[in-house]
């Protein structure tokens, strides 16, 4: 228990160094240690150990015996237990947590300095140092391939100039403020100076036997089962309980599904759709299942386009969408209604404006004040029971589905008959995914579905959605696809971006929700999910609604906090 | 002479169009390999990162140049036997790719091809042979039913059956503990795992067989030089076999030219309902990940295969009947 | 790539060209020919099929599926595309097959996919049959012309031409998404092998005896072609007819499956889609996927059945009497 006390004693310099320097976006400060002691954990047995544990595979797309474990090789075999990342920000609530840098400190916003954490051990059993770091970073200076981060270009906050280490420290200079680049910065996968300078171009290089600082390394793999030993030399591997780690499979609904009731697997997070009945009904004390927001699925319409500029046609048919019916067809209810505001709440409620506390944001099902609204704002019933434009021509809507999306197919047919019900000619049209994105980047639709980025930079989610520099262009698909144009916004969105002060940075938030409650520029319908489903017979500590840690993008965070359930 | 020339000439310039067509046709559709790669690793419906994007462009390798111009230098790789390298598995390259798939779906759907062709040439000739019997009307009625079923749904309800409810058969994949490779261990596995995806092809293989055999006997048997022979008092068992299914087997045999042409392309919906590791799962992948190279190599070989098969059939038709080479031109 | 619903395609398609060539070699024989496009002095065309027990059984089959595409608003106890009821319901009074996961009667969405089946193999095979035989007419009487050699070059490369790619490409430029584009999807993808075998058939039967009469008789191209020689083709383009429809609706539920298909009316193979992309089997519902399945199967069946009486007028060795 000696490393834990001291653990906890590095989180509260954490906490100090976050309310002096006090940046970059909502950081929330960690309240416990990177594996703090959480969930329903069988306390006599903590100390026992998980034979094994069967997750699904990393891999995307598996052939047989193609093996190749570099972190950037888009089919990289695994890569998260292996390599690890800076801090850990879990997207649930936006707490920091120390991994292999044990604290950071912005200057100013354009000057961030990390402290490297000592003792951390290679797999091969050299030291860790501020110098693996630092050459890191700066390989995705050399190779733009490597660097998905944007740490060098202008994506989301100015370019670097300089990454330097000094001691155990990083320091990173940039050309401006960047201290949107915050939250993507600290997810960089450190990997080993010692072996990366020898391999000549890393995006072509294929590593078999991969060098990590993470909790396990490879014990074998036959080309479509890979398992990986607990590593005893880990940093923190007391709080490793899961002595073997089996990932292997890449599973459809149905077969996950009855992998996980059969036992044959542990947990999973693709979809699985009602695991209420296909899953957690079968043994309700073993099999359990959290959806945590992630973000929310957002009705856009084409604000370019007449009628859809028009805020007055925008709120009225907000009125009339049965949220509670969409969450019940495209996600059994397991996700709630979404607030009109945009923020993905209760998580973050702290950055809820005042005037709206206490408030329910979430817009009532009221097709009869729809029909009212549209009355009112000139759109006149026709000849043949449809609502005319203003001027009295017809009005059909097309709405653009992905094929094969279940989930949005069912909630696209709600929205129609909803909008069938305030009057409006509209239709649904699916069409396969990618022609969906071309409509995207060539703004050529009335309505569809899309997504709101939750996570915790507000700046970089609700403030893409709506800054005009992130509309699609006519060859990338970018965050603002109903294309919102507002110099006005734009403003809020920049000064958020570089805002440093956490006063200032609610005060901005809430001009943003401003905008969604009254410019309806989006009409957010439903929390789209982060999904963890899981069995209890081998380990206990998975994240759950009461203990929230982590969600599935955090892996490492997972493993540290997994007990043995006998 | 002339004949075997011109099919020659006519065999390359269908390849040479299929090729084109196959440079073009996914190139048309929208969607862009980065964004697609990202999106599969980000989730379905995520948010695109634009940093993500901007390194897998990079990482990947925007073509150069005009469609036309990638087009030229896509003819100039393929002539000198660079098949390129897959997005998806960058950085192996796609022959590397199709090599692991290939043994997996050669043998699945080869033999199970071959045994629908040797049960179903066998069943339709006795069908034939005693035709209007209950045999008969059994292996016809029988095999037209199942023949009428969809593969896909009836690799679902076998996968649920006998993978989930009777656990008799592994769910998923070609193999699991084993290394493979010549071993015992790793044979055994396999055989395992490609039991109900086999059964699948086996079930609704035969019939094609079953009536081609049936159809060509009966008209055979009904021909003068068989009445001779019964005539002449030739035993009933040596009609059936050394007459009438004797000559009754060309056509089906070169029908079998053919599939055997279109192994290659694997049974996409059924490879991947089994998550089996082969051509047609691989098939699958790469059309939707927009894999450029990786999809135009496995069309390459599919459609040299078929192509070959044909010509093949062709030339071997036309030195059995000599009729054919001018009506088959 | 090859066709999404390659096992049942193959299927039927070497089932059409055994039907193709088994009419070839009775055309080949003067006799038989003769008596098949006759009529008057032999059993006419409907006494034949009705002859045979399997195409019988298969006319009553056909028979029972339209009177349930026709009389579907009478029989369906609600509407396919009302999603208003509890979800996941197990079999009951209310629901005979339960409800979908989106809350839709399963006994109802069966019913209605009757009428689109039937309405894509109806047209589907007209559609692939007429582009068949268009292209097979041309290109096999003017056998050896440029025309020709054009023609046989487009039907061969239409031949590999990778299905898949091709469908999504032309998905993704369209706005509908009717039961009509489906049709036009599948004839699109569907002509060449028929248009090939077509062409054979052709030649053989243009160097006929009384083809050669007309010519000499002074008859254009025109009149030899559709007076001449495509009555000698009726009952081979029935059977080609018979063969498309059952690949067109095949073709629709493969299709569907893939996600690919029609949006704006249920089909059993957008039950078959949903089903499984909802996990009707993990969620126990397992007459939502079994009970298209076996429809589709039965509709599939009884054309085939269906098809072996008209094989019987084209080719009399095959006619059960002897």
């Amino acid at each position: 228990m000696k490393s834990r006390s001291a653990l906890a004693a590095l989180s509260v310099m954490v906490t100090t160094t976050l309310a002096v320097a006090g940046c970059s976006g909502q950081v929330k400060t960690t309240q416990n240690d990177p594996a703090g002691s959480t969930g329903p954990v069988n306390s006599a047995g903590t100390d026992k150990m998980i034979d094994t544990l069967t997750l699904p595979a990393e891999v995307p797309d598996n052939v047989a015996g193609i093996e190749n474990y570099n972190p950037w090789a888009p089919n990289v075999t695994s890569k998260n237990y292996f390599y690890e990342p800076l801090m850990i920000r879990s997207s649930v609530n936006c707490e920091v947590v120390p991994w292999l840098a044990t604290d950071y400190k912005w200057d100013s916003a354009s000057q961030i300095h990390f402290t490297i954490r000592d003792g951390v051990k290679w797999s091969d059993g050299q030291p860790l140092t501020a110098d693996d770091v630092a050459f890191t970073l700066n390989l995705r200076k050399q190779y733009a391939a490597l660097d998905d981060i944007g740490l060098w270009n202008d994506t989301f906050g100015a370019h670097a100039d300089q990454v330097t280490a000094e001691g155990n420290t990083v320091t990173i200079k940039f050309s401006g403020n960047a201290a949107a680049k915050f939250d993507s910065l600290i997810t960089t996968k450190i990997i080993p100076k010692h072996v990366w300078e020898k391999v000549g171009d890393p995006t072509k290089y294929v590593e078999k036997k991969p060098v990590g600082s993470g909790p396990f390394q490879v014990k074998s793999y036959n080309g479509r089962k890979l398992v990986l030993e607990r590593r005893a030399d880990y940093w923190q591997a007391d709080r490793v309980k899961v002595k073997n780690l089996v990932l292997e499979g890449n599973y459809d609904a149905t077969n996950a599904a009855l992998k996980l009731t059969a036992g044959q697997l542990d947990a999973y997070w693709g979809e699985i759709p009602n695991p209420k009945v296909s899953f957690q009904d079968k043994n309700p004390s073993l099999n359990h299942f959290w959806y945590a927001p992630a973000g929310s699925t957002v009705l856009t319409p084409n604000t370019q386009k007449a009628p859809f500029n028009d805020a007055a046609f925008r709120e009225a048919y907000s009125q009339g969408m049965d949220k509670d019916q969409m969450s019940a067809k495209a996600t059994y209810s397991v996700m709630k209604p979404a607030s009109q505001t945009g923020l993905k709440l209760p998580y973050a409620e702290n950055l809820m404006p005042d005037a709206l506390k206490n408030q329910d944001t979430v817009l009532k099902y009221d097709p009869a004040k729809a029909n009212q609204m549209f009355d009112d704002a000139g759109y006149k019933v026709g000849n043949d029971g449809f609502r005319t434009t203003k001027d009295g021509k017809p009005l059909t809507i097309q709405f653009s589905v992905q094929a094969g999306w279940i989930d949005y197919q069912a909630a696209a047919d709600v929205i129609v008959r909803d909008l069938k019900a305030m009057k409006l000619n509209a239709k649904v049209v699916a069409s396969p995914p990618d022609a969906v994105d071309l409509k995207k980047k060539q703004g050529d639709f009335d309505m569809m579905l899309e997504y709101l980025n939750g996570a915790c930079e507000v700046a970089r989610n609700l403030g893409s959605k709506l800054a005009s520099d992130q509309i699609p262009t006519k060859t990338t698909v970018m965050s603002n696809v109903e294309r919102w144009k507002d110099p006005k916004t734009d403003g809020i969105v920049k000064q958020l971006s570089g805002a440093t002060d956490p006063a200032e940075q609610k005060k901005l938030v809430g001009e943003l929700v401003d905008v969604m409650m009254t410019q309806y520029p989006v009409t957010p319908l439903f929390y789209a999910p982060a999904r963890m489903i899981y069995r209890t017979d081998h380990a206990v500590g998975w994240p759950s609604e009461q203990d929230p840690y982590a969600t599935n993008s955090d892996m490492l965070l997972i493993m540290t906090h997994l007990k043995s359930a006998k | 002479m002339r004949y075997f020339l011109r099919r020659l000439g006519y065999f390359f310039l269908t390849l040479w169009a299929a090729v084109t067509l196959n440079f073009l046709i996914p190139r048309l559709q929208p969607g862009d390999p980065a964004e697609i790669m990202v999106k599969k690793l980000a989730g379905k419906d995520a948010e695109l990162d634009p940093a993500k994007v901007a390194a897998m462009r990079a990482m990947l390798g925007a073509p150069d140049g005009n469609l036309f111009q990638q087009y030229l230098a896509y003819l100039k790789q393929l002539l000198s036997g660079n098949l390129g390298v897959s997005y998806t598995y960058f950085p192996s390259p796609a022959t590397e790719v199709i090599g692991k798939a290939l043994p997996w779906t050669l043998i699945l759907v080869g033999v199970t091809l071959v045994l629908s062709f040797l049960i179903g040439t066998v069943l339709g000739a006795f069908a034939a042979w005693r035709r209007n019997s209950t045999f008969d009307s059994v292996a016809t009625l029988g095999s037209t039913f199942l023949g009428s079923l969809q593969s896909f749904w009836v690799a679902l309800l076998l996968l649920f059956v006998f993978g989930y409810m009777l656990g008799w058969f592994p769910t998923a994949g070609g193999y699991d503990e084993s290394t493979p490779g010549a071993n015992w261990a790793f044979v055994q596995e396999a055989v395992m795992h490609s039991v109900l995806p086999a059964a699948v092809l086996m079930i609704l293989g035969p019939i094609g067989w079953i009536m081609q055999m049936r159809g060509t006997m009966i008209m055979n048997l009904g021909e003068d030089y068989i009445r001779l022979a019964r005539a002449k008092g030739v035993p009933d068992g040596q009609i059936a076999i050394r007459y009438a299914a004797r000559n009754a087997l060309l056509p089906s045999i070169t029908g079998l030219a053919m599939a055997v042409g279109g192994i290659l392309g694997g049974q996409i919906l059924i490879e991947q309902t089994f998550d089996y590791p082969g051509l047609g799962r691989l098939m699958g992948q790469a059309a939707t990940a927009k894999d450029y190279p990786l999809l135009q190599a496995l069309l390459l070989l599919t459609i040299t295969a078929t192509l070959v098969a044909n010509l093949i059939a062709d030339l071997t038709y036309g030195i059995l009947d000599p009729r054919a080479r001018k009506a088959g031109a | 790539m090859t066709n999404p619903t390659q096992p049942t395609a193959d299927a039927t398609s070497t089932l059409h060209e055994q039907a193709g060539e088994a009419d070839l070699d009775a055309v080949a024989n003067p006799s038989s020919g003769r008596r098949a496009r006759g009529g008057s002095n032999g059993p006419s065309w409907f006494q034949i099929i009705w002859a045979s027990k399997k195409a019988r059984v298969g006319i009553v089959l056909l028979g029972l599926y339209v009177l349930v595409a026709l009389l579907a608003p009478v029989i369906s106890p609600h509407d396919a595309a009302d999603t208003t009821f509890n979800p996941v319901e197990l079999p009951s009074g209310a629901h005979w097959m339960g409800t979908t996961t989106q809350g839709a009667d399963i006994f109802s969405q069966l019913i209605y996919g009757t009428r689109t089946s039937l309405i894509v193999g109806l047209f589907g095979g007209l559609f692939a049959t007429a582009l068949a035989l268009l292209i097979g007419l041309i290109s096999g009487y003017l056998e050896g012309t440029w025309i020709d050699d054009i023609l046989s070059f487009v039907t061969n490369v239409a031949l590999v031409v990778p299905v898949l790619p091709l469908i999504i490409t032309l998905m993704a430029y369209s706005e509908v998404r009717s039961i009509w584009f489906t049709i036009f999807i599948i004839g699109i993808i569907s002509w060449a092998g028929p248009a090939r075998a077509k062409r054979a058939q052709i030649i053989t039967l243009r160097n006929r005896d009384w083809v050669t009469a007309a010519k000499f008789a002074g008859d254009g191209t025109g009149t030899i072609v559709f007076r001449e020689i495509l009555p000698q083709m009726t009952s081979l383009v029935a059977a080609g007819f018979f063969g498309a429809a059952n690949g067109a609706i095949g073709a629709e539920a493969g299709l569907s499956f893939l996600g690919l298909g029609n949006t704006e009316s249920v089909s059993w193979g957008t039950m078959l889609y949903q089903a499984q992309l909802q996990g009707a089997l993990a969620q126990g519902l397992w007459i939502w996927l079994i009970v298209p399945g076996l429809a589709l199967a039965g509709l599939i069946f009884s054309l085939t059945l269906v098809n072996f009486g008209i094989d019987l007028i084209s080719n009399p060795h095959l006619r059960e009497d002897g």
